[in-house]
């Protein structure tokens, strides 16, 4: 109830979301100093200034960056307070140093961990217990690690192997410490990174990390195995598009995000990750293009994301509805979409991406509404196709929007605005039905709708029964029962269809919302009000900002109409700007006359 | 109070919208039965001479960047007096925003055969003004802008598809009877298209950064609003006739009738409703902002918003008995309001300008 009468109290007292006024203000170097303090609560954030301890590496993308940056390691002994882990802390009363740090005793080591994972409870831990052969003498040691999550084969021959077998050999450089040794001669694996806290050990084997504890070590070697079994890169399910790529996001961040750099071919696109979750350190990638993104864009991405104090992350779904604006407002105020070349357009454009690891749905902020009714289909396809798909597309908006609305209006109240004919066989048809046209218009809705949820839910084999009973029982036979009119059902139908051509799915769902609105006010107060309702529509979209961008950006305001992929598109050698409520670093993204074979464009003047 | 911020560009939409907003419907008629065929005529003259008024409006802002019509008046007339007369303004301005809102259903339960009763219409068309106002005055003018985009081209459009329906010996003969009658057409253009624009005076120019872009954009945006005046009226009488024009409640809706082009573009008057729903609304707004906001700033409150869910329900109670009917109100409009404005619009803006012309005398002249 608090949560409805603070939307309420902001609705109607307009408070400042105080949020809103820090973006502004703050500069994005602040907003990193001033959440540098937090950070320690955090150990996605340092990951960030230490590229080698990447919490995810299922592809090994980064293993050359572990062996490089060894000399930041010292800056990371030092003591983290965790507030979690410092509470069971307090029952073990072996720890003789700080509180989290690895104990140089292995039996210490051993059973903090133990009791940590559980372990005779845990069923799916490992644990194996070995000892490495080092000048001599028999050092017991421990590896850790998930069964299901790792690769066994790589934990056997590239881990195990190594430290049991090949330690014996002699070797002549023996000035190594244990470390070092283990470290430089034994571990041939590509991303090994040291932990000098549990906390962090314990968050990379949970993250399918092997963890190994050798005695009179106080660091612990993370090995990244990262081997479950996952979806391969498959055809995007939910948006499908005839021209262009057919390659669509996995649940693999790596996969993800290789997709768009295989893609985006470029040095500066910069793939940030940023732990969501006290609990689950779900890791998010924030992705932009470094020399094109607006920086307090990114900060604002960034500041978002870091001051999220949820347990778990699970999908992008729920990311979405954490850093949305405005909760209420009808239309999503970002896209979400699964297509790899729709992002790597998407941050061409100076836009910012968010992809949360286990979601194949990848987030892309700011948005505006008329983005919103972009395909990622239309740059593909040739200029006067596209701008023919628009135009059906702002068609089927309206349409599916308001033709409901429009008809319970005329025929409650301005019988004289449709032709005689048509009104006198609309009316002709509603004869024999019993209800008011307002009653029989919701009972088709409703049921349209019933038959749109059932759609989704319906098990695979009896989905053919779904249409018959849609088409023919409710269609059919409610006519012939005289419960519904004809016309009404092609009024319904033609919004249902209407609905389904827009590109985006929520965008859908929130037209969905607002044809009950307009059934509604045009059965009320006919076309005053649907003209009221639209109004409405209109001032709330200019009061809702995404990301800082005004939702109906390049029209209200009127800004600069450099960019010409608004409503409709210009050809694509005239595309020269990118959208310049993104403020970008840079303007163009393209020369003047990118055509340079063409004699009369003039190459040399661009 | 935070600083708001409109662009030039929005200003200038808004003073054309505010200007044409809600008399568009029954302009032509009042211009014309004072000039008869010559009412086009009559705009253009009464374009020239409002356009005096808009310098002495915008000289005001000009003398005063940081201050509000309200503000200007204490600091001109003193606390008390000033004071009497900022309360009699802001009551002036939000009976205009409730007469607007009469005019709404009225025309509702006359064009339509409407069966809900005036009271829910207004709370509803109320309602949509409240959360306008608590969204606030930069997205009400943003969202002026995008309706700017369909009211004019509608326009546009709608004087393209009548073209077939004009008949130009309807503007014959000129000047028939001489300059007077053109002269007196040019009163009703005045004061309702010129003089309520002092109350942009509430926006202009505090809400501004450089305010010779604003002035510019004051003057272009009158001169649109005006054109669109002038293109209503002369194709209202084009198509209909002085003399049928003048006797008509709402000669806009009734021309917008006569479309009937290659079957599909025919009954197109729904259009013009949504229009001028739309457009009129932008004046409403002006004129509830100017008072709230005046009232606001009278009390020296912090925020406006506070006040403006208490006013609106004051709105929706005393839109039902502004006008008991019609017949009273097209005898207010002819009589009162005329007065008013010219109190308002005429009186009160020179008075100010020669105060303050005189303080900067003496200001001089004591220094």
């Amino acid at each position: 109830m608090s949560y409805i009468g603070s939307i309420f109290r902001r609705l109607l007292f307009f408070e400042e979301p105080k949020k809103q006024e820090q973006f502004t203000l703050k500069s994005p170097g602040q907003a990193q100093q001033g959440s540098e303090n937090q950070s320690n609560n955090q150990p996605g954030k340092q990951s960030n200034n230490q590229s080698g301890n990447r919490p995810d590496g299922s592809l090994g993308l980064t293993n050359a960056k572990a062996v490089t940056k060894p000399n930041k390691m010292p800056a990371e002994a030092k003591p983290i307070s965790i507030s979690k882990p410092q509470k069971e802390q307090k029952q073990s009363p072996k720890v003789s140093k700080q509180p989290d740090e690895i104990s140089d005793d292995i039996n210490v080591n051993l059973e903090y961990m133990k009791n940590r994972f559980s372990i005779p409870l845990n069923c799916d831990i490992i644990l194996r217990e070995f000892s490495i052969n080092y000048k001599n003498k028999l050092i017991p040691a421990f590896i850790m690690f998930f069964d299901g999550m790792t690769d066994r084969a790589i934990i056997n021959g590239f881990i195990l192997k190594p430290l049991m077998v090949n330690s014996i050999m002699d070797v002549k450089e023996s000035e190594y410490n244990l470390q070092d040794f283990i470290l430089k001669q034994l571990l041939p694996h590509n991303q090994i990174t040291l932990e000098s806290t549990y906390s962090k050990a314990i968050d990379k084997i949970n993250f399918g990390s092997c963890a190994l504890f050798a005695d009179g070590l106080c660091v612990s070697f993370t090995a990244d195995v990262k081997g479950w079994e996952h979806r391969g890169v498959e055809k995007p399910n939910n948006e499908i598009v005839i021209r262009g790529p057919q390659e669509g996001f996995n649940e693999l961040l790596r996969t993800n995000t290789a997709q768009i750099r295989k893609r985006v071919k470029d040095e500066n696109l910069i793939v940030d990750d940023i732990a969501v979750g006290k609990v689950s350190k779900t890791p998010c990638s924030m992705l932009y293009i470094k020399n094109v993104a607006n920086e307090s864009l990114v900060g604002e991405v960034r500041r978002r994301l870091e001051s999220l104090n949820v347990d778990y992350m699970l999908d992008s779904g729920i990311l979405e509805q954490l850093i949305e604006d405005s909760t209420i407002y009808p239309s999503p105020q970002m896209i979400s979409t699964e297509r790899p070349d729709y992002v790597s357009e998407m941050l061409v454009l100076g836009k910012v991406v968010i992809i949360v690891s286990g979601s194949p749905n990848v987030l892309v902020v700011p948005v505006t509404a008329y983005e919103l009714m972009h395909s990622a289909e239309d740059i593909y396809v040739r200029y006067p196709y596209a701008n023919l798909l628009r135009a059906v597309r702002y068609f089927a908006l309206f349409l599916a929007l308001l033709l409901p609305g429009i008809y319970i209006a005329i025929v409650n109240y301005h019988h004289e605005m449709i032709p005689t004919d048509l009104l006198i066989a609309i009316e002709a048809a509603r004869e024999k039905v019993p209800f008011p046209s307002i009653i029989e218009l919701l009972l088709m809705e409703i049921s349209f709708e019933l038959i749109r949820e059932a759609g989704v839910r319906v098990p695979g084999p009896i989905g053919p029964t779904l249409g018959i009973i849609g088409a023919l029982i409710l269609g059919q036979a409610s006519v012939a029962a005289n419960i519904v009119s004809p016309i009404l059902i092609i009024i319904v139908a033609v919004a249902g269809i209407g609905s389904f051509a827009l590109p985006n799915y929520s965008l859908a769902y929130s037209i969905r919302i607002l044809r009950f609105g307009f059934i509604i006010l045009g059965s009320i107060a006919g076309f005053l009000g649907i003209t009221l309702g639209l109004f409405m529509i209109g001032v709330w979209s200019t009061s809702v900002k995404s990301f800082g961008v005004p939702f109906v950006a390049p029209y209200g305001p009127r800004t600069s109409t450099k960019s010409k992929n608004t409503f409709f598109r210009a050809p694509e050698w005239k595309l020269e700007f990118r959208p310049d409520y993104l403020d970008t670093k840079k303007k163009t993204r393209q020369d003047k006359y990118s055509m340079g074979w063409k004699p009369g464009n003039g190459n040399n003047r661009g | 109070m935070k600083k708001t911020k409109i662009s030039p560009r929005q200003l200038m939409i808004l003073t054309s919208g505010f200007s044409f907003g809600t008399v568009i419907l029954f302009l032509p008629s009042s211009i014309t039965k004072l000039a008869g065929p010559d009412a086009w005529l009559s705009i253009l003259l009464g374009t020239a001479i409002g356009l005096l008024f808009i310098w002495i409006f915008a000289k005001l802002g000009e003398l005063n960047p940081d201050k509000t019509f309200v503000e200007i008046i204490q600091l001109y007339l003193g606390k008390l007096a000033g004071g009497f007369v900022a309360v009699f303004l802001i009551l002036s301005v939000l009976v205009v925003a409730d007469q607007s809102v009469w005019y709404m259903s009225d025309f509702v339960h006359t064009a339509f055969a409407y069966t809900l009763p005036t009271l829910p219409l207004n709370v509803f068309f109320i309602a949509v003004l409240v959360f306008a106002l608590l969204c606030g005055v930069e997205t009400m003018y943003r969202t002026t802008e995008m309706i700017f985009y369909f009211g004019f081209s509608f326009l546009i459009i709608l004087t393209l598809m009548l073209i077939p329906k004009m008949e130009p010996e309807n503007l014959l003969p000129i000047m028939e009877n001489g300059v007077t009658p053109v002269l007196k057409g040019s009163i009703p253009f005045l004061f309702n298209c010129a003089w309520p624009l002092v109350f942009l005076n509430m926006v202009y120019p505090v809400c501004f950064e450089n305010v010779k872009e604003a002035k510019r954009a004051l003057f272009k945006g009158y001169l649109l609003g005006a054109l669109c005046n002038l293109i209503i009226v002369a194709v209202c009488v084009l198509v209909m006739g002085s003399s049928l024009i003048a006797n008509l409640r709402f000669p806009m809706f009734i021309t917008s009738e006569e479309v009937d082009l290659l079957v599909i573009f025919s009954r197109i008057e729904a259009m013009t409703f949504f229009i001028w729903v739309c457009v009129s609304f932008i004046s409403v707004f002006s004129y509830a902002y100017a008072g709230v906001y005046g009232l606001a700033k009278l009390l020296k409150m912090k925020d406006y918003k506070i006040l403006v869910l208490p006013m609106g329900l004051l709105l929706a109670v005393y839109s039902l008995n502004i006008y008991t009917n019609t017949s009273y109100q097209i005898k207010w409009d002819s009589t009162v309001w005329p007065l008013l404005s010219f109190t308002l619009g005429f009186i009160l803006p020179i008075l100010l300008l020669i105060l303050s012309y005189i303080r900067k005398i003496m200001g001089k002249n004591s220094s």
